[in-house]
């Protein structure tokens, strides 16, 4: 097998087929083509259907995350037709093992583990059409979620907070967010939507689908939260929640797992390997 | 946090599907981060590969494209290539003499999104940033141009 340092060369790499049993889904054609193609049109990486105007109104455009290229265009193009996409969401949290996996993840995960049983109940509401009280728990719990994940990601990589706090006086939010120059914000007390709009962590990790699905959170005063809003909850609104726990899930799965990978995955592979050769 | 005891993350490995996939995840990441700089045909191929799995061009691309004497030209050359070869001095000159209308239709697609604003100001504006060829972030939006609410952010 030979071997070739692709910053110095550009050449053609194909002509052993056999190396595959199968070209993967969705290469139909030979290679040479799909080249020919990109020299044809340098566009065709770039998704040029965000764009579009009617791309504007797409509530799930951050859903790529989670949905496959072709589901994603399956969707824009049920949008695009004039149809309300997100009241067909239900129906994807209806597929095998979605909210199992969801759960389990939510339960799991070190950042999110503590959320784990309100989410439980969460779903069993869902579940049970209970869209009212499901869809207010959810605003809570991706506040939540959000919240303990800037704390990790503030002690392994940033610097949104004074490093001195404690844990239970950040939960009390009992502390002043940090610009990314370093200066303190000056507010009467640390809001979502000042640590997503306003802090290192926002800019690394903007979760604008939090903005757009759950826009309550960011009004000052809540008035779902607050019980002003005794009506606010319906499937749709329900599902969408949802779908944002998920994505927001996926998010803080690739973080930990990027950092899980430097610092456990060596230590772990020479574990096995010394009780391999014992 | 995370267990500090060996034998309990060992047995979350094996029996929790979370733990599984983060194991599997981060061997992969770990591995990537650790690929020496020369990658193998096969490492190539397979990336590749993948990229137009995700890209997804499709037959109706390819018919449209079928027309067109730039990707004829470019079908011509690519497929007499073996592996190995280098690129000739041609297919890049093709792909270079798209470029020019490539950037007109993002331009038409940007002016056509900026007539759609409303305050005529905010219009000016961003039309004035898009000629600068400014880059600006969501997040920025605010400083950038005033920009807060989501009924400001979102034409409904």
């Amino acid at each position: 097998m030979e071997k070739r340092n692709l910053t110095k060369e550009f050449y053609y790499p194909f002509g052993e087929e056999d190396l595959f049993e199968a070209k993967p889904v969705g290469i139909n054609r030979d290679r040479f083509e799909y080249l020919s193609y990109r020299v044809y049109d340098p566009l065709w990486i770039s998704g040029l259907e965000d764009f579009e105007i009617e791309y504007i109104n797409f509530p799930l455009g951050w859903a790529g995350l989670l949905f496959t290229v072709t589901q994603m265009k399956g969707l824009y193009d049920y949008h695009k037709s004039g149809k309300d996409v997100l009241a067909q969401l239900n129906t994807y949290f209806q597929e095998d093992n979605i909210l199992d996996e969801i759960e389990n993840a939510i339960a799991s995960c070190p950042i999110t583990a503590r959320h784990g049983d309100l989410f439980k109940e969460t779903i069993v509401g869902y579940r049970k059409g209970l869209y009212k009280i499901s869809s207010r728990t959810m605003l809570s719990l991706i506040e939540g979620i959000i919240w303990d994940f800037a704390w990790w990601w503030n002690r392994k990589s940033g610097s949104i907070i004074d490093k001195s706090i404690k844990l239970e006086d950040f939960r009390k939010l009992k502390f002043r967010l940090l610009k990314p120059d370093g200066q303190e914000i000056n507010a009467r007390e640390p809001t979502i939507g000042l640590l997503l709009r306003n802090t290192k962590f926002g800019e690394e990790f903007y979760f604008e689908f939090v903005e757009y699905y759950c826009e309550e959170l960011f009004r000052e005063r809540n008035p779902a939260l607050h019980g002003r809003n005794p009506n606010f909850g319906d499937e749709k609104k329900a599902s969408s929640l949802l779908l944002c726990l998920k994505i927001l899930e996926k998010e803080i799965f690739e973080a930990f797992s990027a950092w899980f990978a430097d610092v456990y995955i060596k230590t772990y592979e020479e574990a096995k390997i010394a009780e391999t050769v014992k | 946090m995370i267990p500090t005891d060996a034998k309990e993350l060992e047995s979350l490995f094996e029996t929790n599907p979370w733990w599984q996939k983060l194991l599997k995840e981060a061997e992969r990441v770990h591995y990537v981060k650790n690929l020496p700089p020369e990658v193998t045909d096969r490492v190539m191929i397979g990336t590749v590969d993948n990229l137009w799995e995700s890209i997804e061009i499709l037959e109706d691309n390819f018919t449209e494209a079928e027309k067109d004497s730039v990707y004829l030209g470019a079908r011509e050359i690519l497929s007499q290539l073996k592996q190995g070869d280098k690129f000739p001095e041609r297919v890049f000159e093709l792909y270079r003499g798209q470029i020019p209308k490539a950037l007109n239709k993002i331009d038409d697609y940007a002016k056509a999104l900026i007539d759609l604003i409303q305050d005529s100001d905010l219009q000016k504006e961003v039309n004035a940033k898009w000629k600068e060829g400014k880059k600006i972030p969501f997040q920025k939006l605010k400083d950038e141009f005033k920009i807060e609410s989501l009924e400001q952010r979102y034409l409904t």
